[in-house]
């Protein structure tokens, strides 16, 4: 086992899963500001997977949605 | 015939009577080429996140409508043509309404499954109970 490690062992990482997915939405809404909000780095970047665990097919549905937001003013290009 | 859905910004200096009209425009458009329109929301007054046209606000309305797909450039025409409208989406809402349903079935069959248990559960109580009489 590799928890027997006791350096190891204090490191056990939490699993990350896609929120999407856990809630069965399947439409992200481009409208929908307040959870967009969440998917968004400090100067308005889109977090990567690697940061929020989303998979694959949602993340592309949620870049598109974080886009159109962006050309419709909703949600910033940049933040300072 | 497919369901579209527009979000225009309006500048911020109309007034209510306004943008009443340039609704009626578009929605009249969008009639005079045999299209429905399923609903209209007015938004209103928002902060822009970032300025357009050096506005900081903008008057958001959003139309849901069916249209035949040829016809939809039409609309997109004239709304940028329109002096009034700050800027303008055209989303088909097709694949995305067939997604929803999608997921309202699985929610439904969940739905069904929570409520198959706890009759279930109710019906063990219930057995239990009688039991103890």
């Amino acid at each position: 086992m590799a928890n027997q490690n006791p350096r190891k062992r204090f490191f056990v990482k939490k699993k990350k899963y896609c929120s999407f997915c856990a809630k069965g939405i399947e439409v992200i809404d481009y409208k929908d500001v307040d959870t967009l909000k969440n998917y968004l780095l400090e100067g308005a970047m889109i977090k990567p997977r690697r940061a929020t665990g989303t998979c694959p097919k949602h993340q592309r549905r949620l870049t598109r949605a974080i886009k159109r937001a962006r050309t419709m003013a909703l949600l910033p290009f940049v933040t300072q | 015939m497919s369901v579209y859905e527009t979000l225009f910004i309006a500048l911020p200096s109309l007034s209510e009577e306004e943008v009443d009209n340039l609704v009626g425009k578009i929605t009249s458009t969008i009639e005079s080429l045999e299209g429905k329109i399923r609903k209209i929301d007015k938004w209103g007054k928002r902060v822009l996140a970032y300025p357009i046209k050096k506005l900081n606000e903008g008057i958001y309305v959003l139309i849901e409508f069916e249209l035949e797909k040829g016809k939809v450039n039409e609309v997109d025409r004239r709304m940028k043509l329109d002096e009034r409208i700050l800027r303008h989406l055209i989303v088909n809402l097709d694949h995305d309404l067939k997604l929803k349903a999608r997921e309202e079935k699985k929610r439904a069959k969940k739905a069904k499954k929570h409520k198959g248990d706890d009759v279930n559960g109710e019906t063990k109580e219930e057995v239990k109970a009688e039991k103890g009489e």
